[in-house]
């Protein structure tokens, strides 16, 4: 599977009320991702409108400051290093 | 007069259609009045046309503040005039946002959840020579003379060399000395500067793979355009189009089926469009093809990513091309 590019979780779009991430597409519409999702080891971000993905560059200690932002709590601890 | 074509992505009504389904062959694009087009200029999901009298129109998606002053209109639905400081010598497109530079050398912005025209702090000399703005995403470019001036997301130093999250006034971008800026063309988070010898002067941001400035800086007579994601330099000397990217959706340049001159070549966010003149007589004529990604019918019928070039048209005279967020469009100007 060929995604289209490859971005960095800071250059997202994060909505704290939906928990999701976006970015947008070259057909128009926005690539999504879920918090929740990409806590789970989803990295594929999809388009709604074509057949567009994109790899979305993350730690998974990155995400410790977006579930702060939407005011919940992770399914379980994230472990930030040292 | 000026007859508009449009094809590809037309979810927000971005085409000037009266409807807002894809299309996938040129259709005729209707804009009152009986002035001459000057460019085309296409946000995410929002067109904008300059008139030769310095007046816009715009249609599509307005959620952000892209055409109109009304937040409740959420789409503007056929070319609609948009109301402009003054008269406009140049206008610019990014992602949800609309830049317009007037007569006197101000620059006005809007979109991005502005919902009327705000103005820069930079001002140009309105006597100093010709004035030009460039867009792409979340960046903006003016030009004037050797200078090139911008604003928006610099996470990639695509604006200045020390990465921040965004630039927000026009901030200088580089100088290209004796020989004077021709164009900027823009990817998604890079630019480039081509100048009046058709060499580049400056290149910046997250390149595509390949691409190395230090190598091509000897070179004159290039027209180079960009995609979000990759760059396309035609060397007018010796007949050739190279590409530079990742190429995952057949956006690098076809090498095969070019058999006769490129008259015009120009970008769209993931997909090429070449105007080709066939000298055949007594007919001669130009092509129109496309490249790339094309899933919206803005290649033309066949909506796959295929290698090659697909045509889409045949003209008497030679049409001017422009593109946008998977769209097409192809210009016809009537004596």
């Amino acid at each position: 599977m060929s995604t289209y590019d490859e971005i960095e979780i800071e250059d997202m779009t994060f909505e704290p009320e939906s928990q999701m991430f976006t970015y947008p597409c070259p057909c128009g519409d926005r690539f999504q991702i879920y918090l929740d999702d990409l806590f789970d080891g989803e990295k594929i971000a999809v388009c709604p409108s074509c057949s567009l993905m994109i790899d979305v560059v993350f730690e998974k200690e990155d995400l410790a400051e977006y579930y702060e932002e939407a005011g919940i709590q992770p399914p379980e601890p994230i472990v930030i290093a040292a | 007069m000026s007859c508009m074509y449009s094809f590809g992505s037309n979810g927000q009504g971005q085409l000037g259609l009266a409807h807002d389904r894809d299309v996938d062959t040129p259709q005729r694009s209707i804009l009152a009045g009986d002035g001459r087009m000057s460019k085309i200029a296409c946000g995410g999901n929002h067109s904008v046309v300059l008139m030769s009298n310095g007046t816009l129109a715009g249609c599509g998606d307005n959620r952000r503040g892209e055409l109109q002053g009304e937040c409740a209109l959420q789409q503007v639905r056929g070319w609609t005039a948009i109301e402009v400081p003054a008269p406009v010598v140049d206008v610019a497109c990014g992602w949800d946002t609309t830049v317009v530079v007037d007569t006197q050398g101000h620059i006005w912005q809007r979109g991005g959840g502005r919902y009327e025209f705000e103005q820069r702090q930079l001002r140009l000399d309105p006597a100093g020579g010709r004035i030009a703005v460039y867009g792409c995403f979340q960046n903006f470019v003016v030009v004037q003379g050797s200078q090139v001036y911008g604003w928006g997301s610099n996470t990639k130093c695509q604006l200045q060399a020390r990465k921040c999250r965004s630039v927000a006034e026009p901030t200088l971008v580089c100088d290209s000395g004796s020989v004077a800026v021709d164009y900027v063309t823009m990817g998604k988070d890079f630019l480039v500067v081509v100048d009046k010898n058709g060499r580049m002067a400056h290149a910046s941001g997250r390149l595509p793979a390949g691409f190395h400035l230090e190598q091509q800086e000897e070179r004159v007579g290039l027209e180079v355009r960009c995609m979000w994601t990759s760059i396309h330099v035609w060397d007018t000397c010796q007949s050739t189009v190279e590409s530079f990217g990742r190429g995952t959706h057949a956006q690098l340049f076809p090498q095969v089926g070019v058999g006769v001159p490129i008259a015009d070549f120009t970008a769209g966010s993931e997909h090429g469009i070449l105007v080709t003149a066939g000298q055949e007589e007594p007919h001669p004529h130009y092509d129109v093809h496309c490249w790339g990604w094309g899933e919206h019918g803005n290649c033309g019928p066949q909506r796959g990513s295929q290698p090659g070039l697909q045509l889409v048209g045949r003209y008497a005279t030679r049409p001017r091309v422009f593109g946008g967020c998977a769209s097409t469009w192809i210009v016809l100007d009537q004596r």
